[in-house]
C-alpha cells in the first residue's frame, strides 16, 4: 500500500545544529516512550515478547506485536501500531483466529514488504503447534489473512524487500522442527506471500540438537540463518551450556541451505563458547528471573553492501556472559568478532540491526545484583566503526519485584524487537510502563537517528 | 463467712462461668479444618461450577486412584501426573480403562442425594485416552466425551469470589514447554485449604475466565466416596 507524503526537513536544522557542535562519533536524540496506556491496556497485560518493524515506504508507520490480548473467535489479536514516528499508538485487532479451537498468539514477529504491506508469522495453540504467516489482503487495518500452516517453535519472519534482490516479495519464516530426534532449525519459505510454504531443514542436527533460529536477507537477495549446536553442560557453570553458533546460507530462495556446507560456519571459530540455557537469568536470591533459552543470537545484514552482522552470548574471561558481535564481508564465509559489552555484568538477549550507512545496533539487557535487589537493565549499543567500538545508553533500569504482571521466569520474553529503516534504528522492549495508574510491564518503544555528526547527507536525509 | 470472703467466692463463681461460657463459644465456632470441610463439600456440589458430567467423575473418583489430583476443564478431565513418554501414558490409560465399566461407588449421603440426578441421566461412557498436554509437553490421562461439559463454560474468577469470597491464597506459576514458544502464566486462585484450586490461563481467549479446576484427588474421594 503506497502512501505518499510532503517531506519536510526544518528539523534537521535543529538536529545539524546540535550536532555541529559536538565531536562524539554518532549524534541522534534517543525518543523513548511507553506506547500502552490505561485506554489501550485496560487488564493491564504483561506485552511481553515484542517485536517490531518499519513500513519503508513510510518509515513514519510503526507496528509492534506483543503478548496482548489474544485472539478469540469474534476478535483478533492486536497489532499496536503507530502512524506519526512513535509518538502516538493505537491497537488494530487484525489477527483472527486461525481455525476454530485455535489458541494464541504463542509467538510472533512480523515485517513488511517493498510496498509496506504486514506480515506476521504466529503460533497457534490446539492439539499441536501450527504456525502461520499472516498477510494484508485488505485495508492497512483490516483483519490480515492466515496462509497456510507450517512449522513449530518459536516462528520468526523477514520478507526480502530489497529493489536490487531476484527474490523480492520472498519470505522466510526460520521455526525449530522438535519432530526430529534432535532438534532442528529449519526454514519455512514462500514466493506466494505465505500462501502455500516449503520447509526445509537448515542446521546441522547431525551431533547436537539446534535452538534459537534466527534469519536475516542480503540486498542480493541471499537469505541468512544463524542458529546455535547445544553441546553439552561439560564444563560449563550452572545455567549455561557449551555451544557453536553457526551461520548458513541459502541462494535459492531457501529450496537448499548449503550455500556455507552442510553444517555452516561457526561464527567465532572453532572452540566452544558457553552461553544461556536457564530460567533462572537474574539472581533469584534477589528478585524475579527471565526465561533465556533462545535468548542468544541474532543476524543482520547492511541492506547497501550485505555486510552481516551476528550477536551472539558468549561468557568470557571476564567471568561474564557477554555480548560479541562478528561480522563478515564475504558473504559470511569469514567473520571477526568483538566483544560489545564491558566484561562487568551477566548480559543476553541480543538484537542487531544495520542502518543503510552501515551504523550497527544492538538492544540487549544486563543485570546488576550488588544491591538488594535484581536490577534489569535494557541497553541500546551502537557502533560506527563496524563493531570495533561501541556506544551505551540504558534505556531503561528495571527491578520487576513490585511489578505485579511481571511474572518470575518469563519477564520480557524470549527476545525483543530491533530493526532499522534508512538511517535511524526503532526498537521496542517490555519494561517499566511509565504514566500508568498501575506500574507494570509495557511495550517501550525508542527510535534514534544514527548519524556521524559530520555525515550532512545523513542528517539531510529525511527518514520519512 | 466474711464479708471478703463471700465478695473472693462471688469472684470465683463469676470467674469460672465465664470461663465456661467462652469455652462453649470456642468449642461451638468450626476450626480452619472444618470450615475447610463445609466449603469444599459446597464447592463440590455447586452446578453454578460444575456441568452435570463432572458429578459422574466426582462419583468415580477411585478409577484416579494414585493421581495426587486431576485437572477439570470444560471438555475434558486430565490426570496430575506427568509421563515423560507416550508409552507410558498408554499403559496406564490402558489400566484405567479396564475399570471403567464397573458401577459407581457407593457414595456418602450428602454427596449421593446431591449427584442423584446426574448419575441417573444415561450417558455414554467417558473414553479414557493417554494426550500430549500442550501446556508442558507431558503425556496425561485423560477423560473425556463428545459434547460433555465437566466445568461450566464461562465460569469467571469474578463470579466464583462472589459466591466464596476472596481466595485463601493465590500464586502465579510460569509454564515452560520443551520449546520457547510463549510459556503459560497460571493464576491459582485456592479455596478450601488448597483441595480446590482455581486456575486461569493467559493463553485462554479470555483470560478472565476460569481455564480449570485442580481438584485435590485424595481429599475429594475421602468426602464423596462411602466406601473408602
Amino acid at each position: 500500500m503506497k502512501t505518499i507524503r510532503p517531506r519536510s526537513n526544518s528539523y534537521l536544522v535543529a538536529a545539524l545544529v546540535f550536532c555541529g557542535g559536538s565531536l562524539s562519533a554518532g549524534c541522534g536524540k534517543l525518543f523513548v516512550r511507553d506506547i500502552a496506556t490505561d485506554a489501550l491496556d485496560p487488564s493491564s497485560l504483561s506485552d511481553t515478547e515484542p517485536s517490531i518493524a518499519v513500513n519503508p515506504q513510510h518509515p513514519g508507520d510503526i507496528a509492534v506485536v506483543t503478548f496482548s490480548e489474544n485472539w478469540t473467535a469474534a476478535t483478533g489479536a492486536p497489532v499496536w501500531k503507530s502512524t506519526d514516528h512513535g509518538k502516538t499508538w493505537t491497537k488494530v485487532f487484525q489477527l483472527v483466529q486461525p481455525n476454530p479451537g485455535e489458541f494464541g498468539p504463542a509467538d510472533q514477529k512480523l515485517d513488511f514488504d517493498s510496498n509496506g504491506n504486514i506480515y506476521v508469522a504466529e503460533l497457534a495453540l490446539a492439539g499441536g503447534i501450527k504456525d502461520y504467516v499472516y498477510r494484508q489482503t485488505g485495508a492497512p487495518n483490516a483483519p490480515l489473512t492466515p496462509g497456510a500452516s507450517y512449522g513449530n517453535d518459536q516462528p520468526h519472519l523477514s520478507v526480502d524487500r530489497s529493489s536490487s534482490s531476484p527474490l523480492k516479495g520472498h519470505l522466510y519464516s526460520p521455526w525449530l522442527d522438535f519432530s526430529q530426534p534432535l532438534e532442528r532449525s529449519t526454514v519455512a519459505a514462500s514466493g506466494n506471500q505465505g500462501i502455500a510454504v516449503n520447509s526445509v531443514g537448515a542446521g546441522d542436527n547431525s551431533a547436537f540438537p539446534n535452538r534459537t533460529s534466527r534469519s536475516a536477507i542480503a540486498p542480493d537477495g541471499k537469505v541468512y540463518i544463524i542458529y546455535k549446536t547445544r553441546e553439552g553442560t561439560g564444563g560449563a557453570p550452572p545455567g549455561f551450556e557449551n555451544a557453536h553458533f553457526h551461520v548458513n546460507r541459502s541462494d535459492d530462495g531457501g529450496l537448499t541451505w548449503t550455500g556455507l556446507g552442510s553444517a555452516g560456519i561457526s561464527v567465532h571459530g572453532a572452540a566452544q563458547v558457553q552461553t544461556y540455557f536457564t530460567t533462572s537469568f537474574g539472581n533469584i536470591a534477589k528478585g524475579k528471573v527471565a526465561r533465556a533459552r533462545s535468548s542468544d543470537a541474532w543476524i543482520a545484514a547492511n541492506p547497501e553492501n550485505g555486510d552481516l552482522y551476528a550477536a551472539y552470548v558468549q561468557r568470557d574471561a571476564s567471568g561474564f556472559a557477554q555480548i560479541y558481535v562478528a561480522r563478515s564481508t564475504d558473504q559470511g564465509a569469514t567473520w571477526t568478532a568483538a566483544r560489545a559489552t564491558d566484561g562487568t555484568h551477566n548480559s543476553a538477549y541480543p538484537e542487531i540491526a544495520v542502518t543503510k550507512r552501515g551504523v550497527v545496533g544492538v538492544l540487549f539487557i544486563d543485570y546488576d545484583d550488588a544491591g538488594s535487589v535484581t536490577l534489569f537493565r535494557h541497553h541500546f549499543a551502537r557502533s560506527f566503526d563496524h563493531g570495533s567500538s561501541w556506544d551505551d545508553d540504558v534505556l531503561q533500569t528495571m527491578n520487576p519485584g513490585p511489578l505485579s504482571n511481571a511474572s518470575s521466569g518469563f519477564l520480557w520474553g524470549d527476545y525483543e524487537g530491533l530493526t532499522a529503516a534508512k538511517n535511524t534504528f526503532y526498537g521496542v522492549f517490555t519494561g517499566e510502563s511509565s504514566g500508568r495508574t498501575t506500574l507494570q510491564l509495557d511495550p517501550i518503544f525508542f527510535r534514534q537517528k544514527s548519524c556521524r555528526w559530520w555525515w550532512t547527507g545523513c542528517w539531510l536525509e529525511d527518514d520519512d | 463467712m466474711s464479708k471478703a470472703a463471700k465478695v473472693s467466692s462471688s469472684f470465683v463463681l463469676v470467674a469460672i462461668a465465664v470461663l465456661l461460657s467462652v469455652e462453649s463459644r470456642v468449642s461451638a465456632m468450626p476450626g480452619p479444618q472444618a470450615a475447610n470441610s463445609s466449603q469444599f463439600e459446597k464447592l463440590l456440589t455447586d452446578r453454578n461450577i460444575w456441568g452435570e458430567d463432572a458429578f459422574r467423575v466426582f462419583a468415580s473418583l477411585d478409577r484416579w486412584k494414585g493421581e495426587p489430583s486431576i485437572l477439570v476443564f470444560t471438555d475434558r478431565v486430565v490426570g496430575g501426573s506427568k509421563f515423560e513418554t507416550p508409552e507410558q501414558a498408554r499403559e496406564k490409560a490402558a489400566a484405567m480403562a479396564r475399570t471403567m465399566g464397573r458401577p459407581f461407588s457407593k457414595l456418602t449421603p450428602e454427596f449421593a442425594t446431591s449427584y442423584k440426578e446426574a448419575l441417573a441421566r444415561k450417558a455414554a461412557a467417558l473414553q479414557v485416552e493417554s494426550v500430549p498436554f500442550m501446556e508442558d509437553d507431558s503425556y496425561r490421562l485423560q477423560w473425556k466425551r463428545e459434547g460433555a461439559e465437566f466445568l461450566k463454560r464461562q465460569l469467571t474468577m469474578r463470579a466464583v469470589v462472589a459466591t466464596y469470597g476472596a481466595p485463601e491464597k493465590t500464586t502465579t506459576e510460569v509454564v515452560h514447554a520443551r520449546g520457547d514458544r510463549r510459556p503459560a502464566v497460571l493464576t491459582i486462585s485456592e479455596y478450601a485449604g488448597g483441595m480446590l484450586k482455581f486456575v486461569q490461563s493467559d493463553l485462554s481467549p479470555d483470560p478472565g475466565m476460569v481455564d480449570r479446576v485442580v481438584l485435590d484427588v485424595p481429599a475429594a474421594a475421602a468426602r464423596i466416596l462411602a466406601s473408602r
